[in-house]
């Protein structure tokens, strides 16, 4: 038998609440359901309403979670009973518990979608099972409190993302997953030396444990190294700058439920790990990190508005704006003030709920249309007004135009960099929303208000029959109808958001609660 | 590979390595061993008869789909965190159970018995379906 003392180092003794498992539900109970799914292939039936379920049910224990973590402060589970940093940990504040509660929302909503656009064939192929264990992948990641692990759920992130992806067999979508398959691997690979390189110099994974191991380690120059591999590897998966090359050659090839997830959830936790690895393991940037991160971000922002404006299919357009909102995403991880790190939380949520509901809608109008490209899609605004309105609305939210969320995330990073006199960046800021109000509002015209194709002339209407049905346009409606209204009432009332994105800011700046209840003591 | 000797050897041989695959399985908590690489073992057996009497005999002596093996896998291997759950410890701690066998001696049955089944489940399952796949291809 083994000394109880010595026990008590190595596990834990004291009781584990039930209410401590809160924070492995959201990641659990997808798995749990993707494996009923499995089993159940075949029962093509069962499987949108198990897979609703399952996101109502991981949606209520992100809330969960969510209100544990307002109250009480950063939570931890170390698995398996053995004490942090020996064992496994679940690490999450309010940052983790923000986007696991938003992810967990974004893909109820797409589950919404799917059946307008999911085909059988694709559910034999496990659409539903896929999805789940995106879901399993994007809520491990936030909820993670070990690197390594970090490492695990991006891999399970990214093989549900290859399945969905190429679902269909099409040669443009092999064609898109051959790029994303070799760019994101690139970026797991940095990732994964990285991460033995790290463990190699700090002898530890946990990210509590490592906070307190490399602030006292000496090898400054190896980790400044470091800290530029790990930013390699997720400005890939982010799809900032000078890596972004897979993100517009892949999310216009799948059908729009799946690129309107990957829009929604994919770019985000790449966002995330980099909040996090830059907060706990290089708190103070170690080497010129930040300031590579204000000129990728500032780049990336500016590149991608370009970029929306050069295209012609609207959801090529898209993915240049959704890497464009990245772009503010890394401006303000640069700047590292409360402020500009509310900001870069807010803006994610909105981002994470703003971009998912214009690819919906991209899915929408090219149903109607027949055609994703903006040249021979005309007449929106006859055909159904609310889908018009629904594009407006959502065009000025990403373009960050009042009375939409975009607008108070984007005021905040100005006003920071403002403090940090780092004008420049404001500059890119402003350049890229107007590149971006440029793209929509020429997307717009085109799209809602033109007749017809890129020929017809102004004044007349070139009719065309109804190519979507009523029922089915309801269930396509709903959802974006949802983000619609969400999108708005965080742009009137922004206070609400804004204090849960200062309590995330908070917990990102000071560390000592997360180590803490991590490691205890 | 269409000799008699190889079709007459193969089925005997493919039963013999699945209950050794067991025997690694079960071994795997104290010794080498493990639900890993006794799915791998189990999943060669698969092949080895696959190869030999053809990919539908190999579906229809499984009986149930490799993909359905491969799912209940993970749900058994989640489920063994399930005890935990009522014995306050935290998810996918270890809980033994003891079972008298009379004369003092006992059998020990524990949760990451269970999860290492899960774990062989996972493997047979998702290594024979990718292997069967492949085979049909043809």
């Amino acid at each position: 038998m083994v000394d109880p003392t010595i026990l008590s180092q190595a596990m834990k003794t004291t009781p584990t609440l039930l209410a401590d498992w809160n924070i492995i539900m959201p990641m659990l109970i997808p798995l749990v359901f993707a494996a009923g799914s499995l089993m159940l292939r075949g029962k093509d039936k069962w499987q949108m309403p198990m897979a609703i379920v399952a996101v109502l049910l991981s949606l209520f224990g992100a809330a969960n979670l969510f209100l544990d973590i307002l109250y009480l402060g950063p939570q931890s589970l170390t698995l398996s009973g053995w004490l942090a940093p020996y064992g496994i940990s679940f690490t999450a504040d309010a940052l983790s518990a923000l986007f696991v509660l938003v992810a967990s929302l974004v893909t109820l909503l797409i589950l919404m979608y799917s059946p307008a656009d999911v085909d059988k064939a694709a559910i034999k192929s496990g659409y539903y099972t896929l999805v789940l264990m995106l879901l399993v992948g994007v809520n491990g990641s936030f909820l993670t409190g070990d690197i390594f692990n970090l490492y695990v759920w991006f891999e399970v992130m990214l093989i549900s993302s290859f399945g969905l992806l190429i679902l269909g067999g099409e040669k443009i979508q092999l064609d898109g997953a051959v790029k994303y398959a070799f760019l994101n691997l690139l970026g797991t690979t940095f990732f994964l030396i990285a991460t033995g390189l790290l463990y190699g110099i700090t002898g530890t994974l946990n990210f509590a444990h490592l906070f307190t191991q490399v602030a006292n380690s000496e090898a400054e120059g190896t980790l400044a190294i470091l800290s530029l591999m790990f930013l390699f590897a997720f400005a890939i998966k982010a799809a900032a700058f000078p890596m972004y090359f897979w993100l517009p050659a892949a999310y216009h090839t799948p059908r729009v439920a799946v690129s309107a997830i990957f829009a929604g959830l994919l770019t985000k936790v790449g966002v995330y790990a980099l909040i996090r690895i830059f907060t706990v393991v290089f708190p103070e940037g170690n080497g010129a990190a930040f300031e590579i991160f204000g000129i990728l971000g500032g780049l990336t922002v500016i590149v991608g508005g370009i970029g929306a404006i050069a295209q012609t299919e609207l959801r090529r357009m898209l993915a240049y704006l959704l890497m464009s909102g990245v772009g503010i995403l890394m401006i303000g991880i640069s700047i590292h003030t409360d402020l500009a790190l509310a900001a870069t939380v807010q803006y994610a949520v909105h981002s994470m709920l703003v971009m998912t509901g214009l690819y919906l809608l991209s899915g929408v109008i090219g149903r109607m249309a027949g055609s994703f490209e903006i040249a021979k899609i005309g007449g929106i605004v006859m055909q159904n007004h609310y889908v018009a309105i629904a594009f407006f609305g959502l065009a000025l939210a990403v373009s960050g135009l009042p009375p939409f969320s975009g607008l108070w995330p984007k005021y905040m990073m100005v006003q920071a960099a403002f403090m940090n006199d780092n004008y420049w960046l404001i500059a890119a800021i402003l350049i890229g929303s107007f590149l971006t109000i440029a793209a929509v509002g020429r997307a717009s015209i085109q799209m809602i208000w033109r007749g017809g194709d890129v020929d017809t002339p102004d004044g007349q209407y070139e009719a065309r029959g109804q190519r979507l049905g009523a029922k089915q346009l309801r269930v396509m409606m709903l959802p974006i109808a949802i983000i619609f209204m969400l999108s708005f009432a965080l742009g009137i009332m922004p206070e609400s958001l804004i204090r849960q994105a200062n309590l995330a800011a908070y917990d990102i700046l000071n560390i000592a609660p997360y180590v803490k209840s991590t490691l205890g003591g | 590979m269409n000799t008699v000797i190889f079709r007459t050897i193969a089925p005997a041989l493919t039963a013999l390595m699945v209950l050794f695959s067991l025997f690694v399985l079960l071994r795997g908590h104290n010794e080498p061993g493990g639900g890993f690489i006794g799915g791998l073992i189990a999943a060669s057996a698969m092949a080895l008869y696959g190869i030999s009497s053809g990919v539908q005999a190999v579906r229809r002596a499984l009986y149930f789909h490799p993909i359905t093996m491969a799912g209940f896998g993970v749900l058994l291997a989640a489920a063994s965190g399930i005890p935990s759950y009522i014995n306050q410890v935290p998810f996918l701690s270890g809980i033994w159970w003891k079972l008298p066998l009379g004369n003092g001696q006992y059998f020990d049955l524990s949760t990451p018995m269970i999860f290492d089944i899960g774990v062989w489940f996972v493997v047979v399952g998702a290594i024979t379906a990718i292997m069967l796949t492949l085979e049909e291809a043809d």
